[in-house]
């Protein structure tokens, strides 16, 4: 009868290899995971302010230099609106693009990790289902073989009892031929059977 | 640290070394997958659509626009009152009609001028912050495709295997019970 079947763990590397992913994906989830929260919040640092803050000192500097004709003139505060205005505008668009970016990038590494983990979860899935396979196969291969065990048995058993005269002599002249009816049976019999360890073995006669 | 699906799936005391110890690497990897899933859910999903409605309906730099425009004139005239007065300069009434007038003028043009620019501008960033979107969405679509694909795989390779060992089983049975009857045959 063969040894029963023991349920195999996972053997000390692979522990030491899971050990290791899971304190690494531990240290990732504390430390990363707050950097991109901090990125998708980018948004509320009012960019944008600094950014139409440092335009409008801009044009201030560049167009401050007043003098008595600059002041005279009748198209210089419109000249010095509009570039204010103009400078401003730049500013908001470059903010919104920095603001759109950020965004962008956060959605794209946030969804890249949502990737992973759910191609995880299907990598997870097929073990899972390899699994039950597995254990659905060897339960119907460990029956089957049962079952053949047992056929052999009783198949083995009757053509004995066969052989033997247990159904009549009819029988018995069926399985062991009609020849050996009576003196030579075609199952060997187990009594004179050669000594294969012997040093003269069949056929050698011990000289004496 | 905490299951997310509410149930002890590994082990997570520490060894000496400080690592957690995991003694089912497999539980530990649903467990992670799923945890990382629910964080991006938790943590993300709702700035995605935010982000989503932002790029079709966004008009913050057209409103800023609009608001820039008059302080913008406002302040340019306040300044060249306060040139005026530094310079002690004495303005004809005709003069002073026609700096009113240039400065109404190049306020209107400018607000207009700021105006257009800025619906370039915001229909610019929207449609680039819409692209940059969609491409994401276009990965998400791929990936959650290639999930669907593999897990009616999954269950077809499960059926398939189940209905082979279903077909095996029952031609072992018959050529076992063939077996059997030919030797009862035999017999008799």
């Amino acid at each position: 009868m063969g040894a029963k079947a023991k349920k195999v763990g996972p053997s000390r590397t692979e522990q030491l290899e899971a050990s290791v992913a899971v304190d690494r994906q531990n240290f990732f989830r504390q430390n990363y995971n707050k950097l991109l929260k901090e990125q998708r919040n980018f948004g509320d640092k009012k960019v944008g302010n600094m950014l139409r803050g440092r335009a409008a000192a801009d044009v201030q500097q560049q167009l401050s230099n007043s003098s008595y004709g600059e002041s005279m003139r009748s198209d210089a505060a419109g000249d010095s609106a509009n570039a204010l205005l103009g400078n401003l505008g730049v500013a908001s668009t470059n903010a919104t693009a920095i603001e759109n970016r950020m965004a962008t990038n956060t959605i794209g590494t946030a969804q890249q990790q949502a990737s992973d983990a759910t191609t995880g979860l299907s990598a997870a899935a097929r073990i899972s289902s390899s699994d039950a396979l597995n254990r659905a196969k060897n339960k119907q291969m460990v029956a089957q073989a049962k079952l053949n065990a047992g056929a052999q048995l009783a198949t083995a058993g009757v053509m004995r009892a066969g052989s033997e005269g247990l159904f009549g002599n009819k029988v018995a002249g069926a399985i062991n031929g009609p020849s050996t009816l009576s003196s030579k049976p075609s199952v060997p019999l187990l009594q004179n059977k050669p000594n294969p360890y012997s040093i003269a073995g069949p056929g050698y006669r011990t000289v004496t | 640290m905490e299951n997310v699906m509410g149930m002890v799936g590994y082990n997570q005391s520490r060894s000496n070394n400080g690592l957690p110890n995991v003694s089912d690497p497999k539980s530990a990897q649903a467990d992670i997958t799923y945890r990382q899933y629910m964080d991006y859910k938790k943590d993300f999903q709702q700035f995605e659509l935010d982000q989503i409605e932002k790029s079709q309906t966004d008009t913050g730099l057209i409103d800023q626009a609009f608001e820039d425009a008059p302080k913008a004139a406002e302040l340019s005239q306040q300044s060249q009152q306060r040139s005026l007065s530094r310079y002690g300069a004495e303005l004809t009434p005709a003069q002073a009609q026609q700096m009113q007038r240039s400065n109404q003028r190049t306020g209107k043009l400018g607000m207009i001028n700021a105006v257009q620019n800025a619906r370039l501008a915001q229909q610019e960033q929207n449609t680039t912050l819409m692209s940059d979107l969609i491409n994401i969405g276009q990965g998400l679509n791929r990936s959650s495709l290639q999930m669907i694909g593999s897990a009616a795989q999954n269950q077809s390779n499960r059926e398939q295997a189940y209905d082979n060992a279903k077909a095996q089983s029952k031609a072992s049975t018959m050529g076992t019970i063939g077996a059997l009857g030919a030797a009862a045959i035999m017999f008799l």
